[in-house]
């Protein structure tokens, strides 16, 4: 078999990559409460993992998870998301793909973590919003409100939440990862599309 | 031009099955072939063996024997080499595009081939000439229906300006009105001298066309026939092949009346439904059809057939009054009392096993002995433990018919029940159809197949009669 | 969105992606208010000049109306709601103008004339046949959904038990798109997407004085609006 990615994996990645997004956009609506902003991509993470994990076992190839990975985070960076969304996908996509070579694209245990790592991706909307927190506190200030009411609501987006929601989200991973394996054998295996 | 030699072919290591057995077959210039036989008896297999899908697409075959496609040993070249002499038209025109710009899809290959835009300019002002389609050009392919996309196809096969065209089922999603056009264009396309090869369940539109008839069963071709015996052929004969009517029959029950004058009615009144994008209305005023029939639904693509039915059964808000015995009834009501088989079943599969699958929603009348019953009637019974996925077409449309039956619907609508089905698989489902029917429940058919419909509708409602330009 | 049209006032795809990411940049600097609202109106104009005049006077009065809800709030006490809704105005205020850009570059760029920049800039079809196959997909999916979820309809399948219906609507979903990436494949495959000779795209697209325009009132309003803060 062939290592290089051929027209069916390209095509696979485009048609996963709109069922991926629509999960992470129907998730993405909880976001009108942004009290649950912090637990979006923990839910995307656990909700994306049969799919992600169906993915991973029918293209087998280097490049095609990345590829397929990066694809969300750009369409939003060119719908007006800032540059640290595309930057923190790269980095923990960069990471899923090494587990996911590391593991012979078929070793189970290999493409869990794997996963777990690939779903962080989605707190970089999050990241974007604390790394320029002290742009829209100025904002804020300019707008008349007193420092002390916007604490109020700043003071959730610290460093340690950030780490926090990344663990969690990491570990929504590997929810998603047991959910997507669990999936896989129930239905996929068995109507041989695997 | 086309010669195989004793080719043997298995989709997969494991299985026994073959798909294609000791296959000699001779194809020359400009003719005109058509490949015939009950599902799965191989013709499509055989069309992939020739546009060298087989073995360059599904990978995981084996194949034995020789390929030449214009002297060269297709074996060993490339799907993109053997495609730069033959064109494919596939059957389901709603996945047999990659763009969404009707010019790009008509010209991708000249794109991909590496051809110049003068060179492509050229070539569309040709095809437009020749199909006229220029009404079509620079569209969303999504607004075309599904009658267009087919012709886009095959104008696109055209374009490529390869000698050998190849087509799988071309008709079977399309309306006997544009089935008529199909082989008006397939007409053309001989007279400019291409060489075509279409596999086929429905020939009353090619029946003047063809050169050569090959007739395969279980992956062997059983028989080679001439036009004129093939044309002349003796009706039960072509039965006893499993093959649907060589002419297309005259359709009956138009005018009939309700078989069954059963007491139980449904009335429906002042339905109005305004088609988007289009200057129409389904209009009904008053109309009142008894259970315990099976009426058909027929009227070209796009005339409202499923906005018919989906009003019927509460999954579509437009205005209405629908009612039975006279008891008015809510669109939440009508939805819990009725039930489609749509025709892409795949879509109305949800569970891990068969059984588990057509209790899922089951009317709490029925106990477990009734669904052993139902399964038993369906001849599903032995795979009731199976993956619904992991069927037949044929044995999920059953699973679906079961789910139906067991749901306790009192109003059932068939979607399509019989696109690219063979003479015995069509019998099959309609024998299975007049056996559900009883006093309590009314049967809906949307189909353009008129030998299904004679042989299964006791009437005919015609949508054209409802349709008013606005 | 699907149709290719030679437009006099339309700048190519890529400058409108430029002027997306290149605003996505800059919110990271405080710009001027007048200044942020030249740009919300120089967008606005464009997508005027491409017939979407009603984009242009929702995103203009959207505008409008985040800046006087901001302002508005100034007289509120502590009340936590107000605030909280006053937070949300401006994380939107904030994210406004990038927002404005990629809405723009949706819905004034045909699917081809992406297709043909990205490949001008020398993307490899790795990236380009996905990119086109979600063009492709997307009507196909939205469509398939609605037929699933009628389905669902009829076996009483509710959102009453999540974790039920989130298994049985994955299971036609999944299927009916791997079926679907068998049939685009091999469309593809067989109109020979795999040739590997030079290609050249029959609708094409030209970078003009338009392009010109559009990137650099945009680099040059934002600049100002930055400096003059």
């Amino acid at each position: 078999m062939s290592k290089s990615l051929n027209v069916k994996d390209l095509v696979t990645i485009g048609v996963f990559a709109i069922l991926y997004f629509f999960i992470a956009f129907i998730v993405a609506i909880l976001g009108v409460f942004p009290i649950f902003i912090f637990v979006i991509p923990f839910l995307t993470a656990v909700f994306g993992g049969t799919l992600v994990m169906l993915f991973m076992s029918k293209v087998n190839k280097p490049w095609a998870l990345f590829i397929f990975g990066m694809i969300p985070p750009c369409i939003m960076w060119a719908m007006g998301h800032t540059y640290i969304v595309p930057i923190t996908a790269i980095l923990f996509i960069g990471i899923a793909e090494l587990i996911f070579r590391k593991g012979k694209f078929t070793s189970l245990k290999y493409n869990t973590f794997s996963y777990s790592f690939f779903s962080c991706w989605g707190t970089g909307a999050i990241i974007q919003m604390i790394i320029l927190k002290e742009q829209y506190i100025k904002a804020q200030i300019q707008a008349g409100i007193s420092e002390e009411s916007i604490n109020q609501l700043v003071n959730l987006i610290t460093l340690p939440t950030f780490i926090l929601i990344i663990v969690i989200t990491w570990i929504g991973g590997l929810i998603g990862a047991f959910v997507g394996r669990k999936m896989l054998k129930k239905h996929f295996e068995k109507a041989g599309i695997v | 031009m086309i010669e195989i030699k004793k080719l043997n072919y298995k989709y997969n290591k494991q299985t026994e099955t073959q798909a294609l057995v000791n296959i000699n077959l001779e194809i020359s210039r400009k003719e005109f072939i058509l490949l015939c036989g009950r599902s799965g008896c191989g013709k499509s297999s055989l069309t992939k063996v020739i546009n060298s899908l087989i073995p360059n697409y599904y990978e995981n075959g084996v194949l034995e024997g020789e390929i030449y496609i214009d002297n060269k040993a297709s074996k060993s070249c490339n799907l993109y080499e053997v495609s730069q002499i033959v064109s494919s038209v596939f059957q389901n025109p709603k996945t047999q595009f990659f763009n969404t710009n009707t010019t790009n899809e008509l010209l991708f290959y000249l794109e991909n081939r590496g051809f110049n835009r003068a060179y492509m300019r050229e070539k569309l002002a040709e095809t437009a000439k020749i199909f006229k389609i220029e009404h079509l050009f620079n569209k969303n392919i999504f607004d075309l229906s599904g009658g267009e996309k087919q012709l886009l196809a095959i104008a696109g096969a055209y374009a490529s300006g390869t000698e050998i065209i190849i087509l799988d089922e071309p008709s079977s999603n399309l309306d006997v009105e544009k089935t008529i056009l199909l082989g008006q264009i397939l007409a053309k396309l001989k007279m400019l001298g291409k060489t075509i090869i279409i596999a086929e369940h429905r020939f009353y539109f090619i029946k003047n066309l063809i050169d050569k008839v090959y007739y395969l069963k279980n992956g062997e071709i059983l028989f080679e026939l001439s036009k004129e015996t093939f044309i002349t052929m003796d009706d039960d004969v072509r039965k006893n092949l499993g093959l649907r009517a060589i002419n297309l029959e005259r359709l009956k029950h138009l005018d009939s009346d309700f078989k069954t004058k059963s007491s139980k009615q449904l009335q429906i009144q002042n339905m109005y439904h305004v088609f988007r994008n289009e200057k129409k209305v389904l209009n009904i005023n008053n109309l009142k059809i008894n259970f315990g029939n099976i009426v058909g639904i027929y009227g070209v693509n796009g005339i409202g057939k499923s906005t018919f039915i989906k009003i019927i059964m509460g999954l579509n808000n437009s205005k209405v009054k629908i009612s039975i015995n006279g008891n008015s009834l809510s669109s939440k009501k009508r939805l819990k009392k009725s039930y489609i088989v749509m025709q892409d079943v795949n879509f109305q599969l949800f569970t891990h096993s068969v059984d588990i699958e057509v209790s899922l929603g089951k009317c709490s009348k029925y106990n477990s002995l009734d669904v052993i019953k139902v399964l038993k009637m369906l001849n599903i019974y032995h795979l009731r433990d199976k993956h619904p996925m992991s069927l037949s077409g044929g044995q999920k449309q059953r699973v679906a018919i079961a789910s139906a039956i067991l749901s306790g619907s009192e109003i059932i609508c068939f979607d399509e029940p019989t696109s690219g089905m063979d003479y015995d698989n069509m019998m099959r489902i309609s024998n299975l159809i007049k056996s559900t029917i009883n006093d309590n429940i009314l049967i809906f058919i949307i189909s353009h197949d008129h030998e299904f419909l004679n042989n299964t509708v006791d009437k005919i409602l015609d949508m054209n009669k409802f349709n008013f330009e606005l | 969105m699907n149709l290719y049209a030679k437009s006099k006032f339309n700048p190519t795809p890529l400058s409108k992606l430029f002027v997306t990411v290149f605003l996505s940049v800059c919110i990271s600097f405080n710009t001027s208010a007048l200044f942020s609202f030249a740009l919300v109106a120089f967008i606005s104009v464009f997508c005027m000049l491409n017939s979407k005049s009603k984009l242009a006077i929702k995103s203009i009065t959207i505008y409008l109306l985040l800046n006087i809800l901001s302002f508005d709030f100034i007289l509120s006490s502590y009340d936590f709601l107000k605030n909280y809704v006053l937070f949300l105005v401006i994380v939107a205020k904030f994210f406004y103008l990038p927002f404005l850009g990629g809405i723009f570059f949706v819905a004034t760029s045909d699917v081809s004339s992406i297709i043909v920049s990205l490949e001008k800039v020398k993307l490899p079809k790795t990236i380009i046949i996905p990119l086109s196959v979600i063009f492709r997909y997307f009507p196909t999916f939205k469509e398939d959904r609605k037929s699933i979820k009628d389905a669902m309809k009829m076996r009483g399948i509710t959102f009453k038990n999540p974790i039920r219906y989130l298994e049985y609507v994955s299971v036609p979903t999944i299927i009916s798109a791997t079926n679907i990436i068998d049939d685009i494949s091999i469309s593809a495959e067989t109109k020979c997407i795999s040739d590997p000779c030079k290609k050249e795209r029959f609708f094409d697209v030209k970078y003009t004085l338009i392009d010109f325009i559009f990137i650099s009132f945009v680099i040059l309003i934002q600049i100002f609006g930055i400096l003059y803060d």
